[in-house]
């Protein structure tokens, strides 16, 4: 008999014990991608006193399905690769604050001060944001109606829901023309919809789709709405070079255009770019003393896994080093 | 040759020595067993078989009607976890991959008779006053 | 565990499709409360907390 999976992941299961609001630590990481888990692996053995506060442990990668450019490895699992990075961080004990999301960050006189969504308030004198980047929406009607049935961000979560069926995807770049490779796998209809000309995807990644010879591909056309009462019906499309609107039957929306940062606890604390990065120096310093930025919720300017560990190690070190000039450890 | 490898047969026993009390895990399943029913059988026989604090206990969904239809239990295979009480713990086909993790972790918050959750969350939920039945629909990974 | 009037199942989508089809699911994980409030994804424990209060028309 062929078993499934009755493997235990003790990475999962050790409640790893949580910050004290009372205590004021010397550095807090706000965030759980790569990006904060190296630079909790640098902290800790910095021996600085430290916490995480985070919603999970992952980021983004626990969205994609194989990695091949982590250093090391011609190909490696994503999942695999996440959990060994979350390993490591538990292997120190680190208190962690899980399963919460930050509603602000505060600078006070001699330390910053975090307040989570559940009105807990955390206090540290230096701070790691590595909050990363989530899925840019299309703001159109029907979209939010319809998330979680039939709008989706992520092909690698969502895609076997929609075996032989008819999938809009939104975008032009490699996140758009992946998510239609992994739909053409469960044997979904697929039409590509990209709001400027051309298509800017790897010209593998391209070609690798018009061999199919079964993606529809629709560039310079804007998605005008997502219809559906229950579950998504159609996608209004309008073509912009004549202004034709046209109605596609879809049962499933892909909406890959890109990412937002992380950014609403501290936009109006440091300085951010016109994306809404939060601006960076090379050790990580952002515009506000004693507080550094590690990742793709920066200016850094390639986002890449790789980077994003090597950002967060470099802001750890930056963070002790403060601490250190300061006379405060 | 068991159901679980070695590696995580040795985990599984670690992570229970934890638990501090009994539970028991009751098993739904029919007679002409169908292979998910077995699958999930013989994970949990195996399971049980590696802490002296958890009991196994396998009912037929048809000839024990009654029990299922006590546990609310109306598809299988079906899993419930029960400690010095039913705490409303359902698994409802094989708890495989991720869910196999939810499992164990919930045999280990039964033995300890903690769920392990903030006070801010335990307050919200003691404003409860009425059935919630919560049904989490997930896809095996 | 939290509550004597919470019950919870953990269904596996692909066994029991029926139910993916009755509550719409199109993305996982899906929970439903009370055959009809939905939450589509993994929110934080007292967000979860809240929909259930909301679920039960409480604050």
């Amino acid at each position: 008999m062929d078993f499934p999976d009755f493997s235990l992941d003790t990475s999962l299961l050790q409640k790893a014990k949580e910050p004290e609001p009372t205590i004021t630590y010397d550095l807090l990481i706000l965030g759980g991608g790569p990006a904060a888990m190296s630079a909790a692996v640098y902290a800790a053995r910095k021996m600085m006193n430290l916490a995480i506060i985070t919603k999970d442990f992952g980021g983004q990668i626990r969205e994609t399905s194989e990695v091949e450019n982590w250093l090391g490895f011609q190909s490696i699992n994503a999942k695999d690769l996440a959990d060994s990075f979350e390993e490591h961080v538990k292997g120190f004990d680190i208190p962690v604050r899980l399963g919460t999301s930050i509603t602000e960050v505060k600078k006070e006189t001699d330390a910053f001060s975090v307040l989570t969504d559940d009105s807990t308030m955390y206090s540290s004198r230096t701070l790691i944001i590595a909050t990363g980047k989530r899925h840019r929406p299309l703001n159109v009607p029907g979209e939010n109606e319809l998330l979680g049935r039939g709008v989706a961000y992520c092909a690698t979560c969502d895609a076997p829901f929609f075996k032989g069926k008819k999938v809009v995807v939104a975008g032009g770049g490699n996140s758009a023309f992946t998510t239609a490779v992994d739909l053409l796998k469960v044997g979904a209809e697929v039409t590509l919809v990209n709001f400027i000309k051309g298509w800017q995807a790897d010209e593998s990644l391209q070609e690798r789709i018009r061999r199919t010879g079964k993606v529809s591909l629709l560039d310079y056309h804007q998605i005008v709405r997502i219809e559906g009462k229950d579950s998504v019906s159609g996608v209004v499309v309008n073509n912009r070079k004549n202004d034709n609107e046209k109605e596609l039957r879809a049962n499933g929306v892909f909406i890959e255009i890109g990412l937002f940062p992380n950014n609403e606890p501290i936009k109006n604390l440091v300085d951010l770019n016109e994306h809404g990065e939060i601006i960076i120096d090379c050790s990580c310093k952002t515009s506000v003393e004693g507080l550094f930025g590690a990742g793709d919720v920066t200016t850094v300017p390639h986002k890449q896994i790789v980077i994003s560990a090597g950002e967060g190690a470099k802001a750890a070190l930056s963070a002790y080093d403060y601490l250190i000039n300061k006379s405060i450890i | 040759m068991g159901v679980l490898k070695e590696k995580d047969k040795e985990k599984v026993t670690n992570v229970l020595k934890g638990m501090e009390k009994d539970v028991t895990v009751v098993m739904f399943t029919q007679e002409m067993e169908c292979p998910r029913c077995e699958m999930t059988r013989l994970m949990l026989e195996e399971i049980s078989g590696l802490s002296d604090k958890l009991s196994f206990e396998v009912h037929d969904f048809v000839a024990d009607a009654d029990l299922a239809k006590k546990y609310g239990v109306d598809k299988i295979p079906a899993t419930v976890l029960l400690g010095d009480k039913d705490y409303g713990i359902r698994f409802y086909g094989v708890p495989a991959g991720y869910e196999f993790n939810v499992l164990i972790e919930d045999i280990l918050d039964a033995g300890k008779r903690n769920p392990g959750l903030s006070k801010e969350v335990m307050t919200e939920l003691a404003k409860v006053d009425r059935p919630v039945h919560m049904q989490v629909l997930i896809s095996p990974t | 565990m939290a509550s004597d009037y919470i019950t919870a199942d953990m269904v596996e989508g692909s066994e029991f499709s029926f139910l993916v089809v009755k509550y719409n699911v199109h993305g996982v994980p899906h929970t439903v409360i009370n055959e009809d409030h939905s939450i589509v994804g993994a929110p934080s424990e007292i967000e979860f907390a809240h929909a259930i209060l909301k679920a039960i028309g409480k604050k």
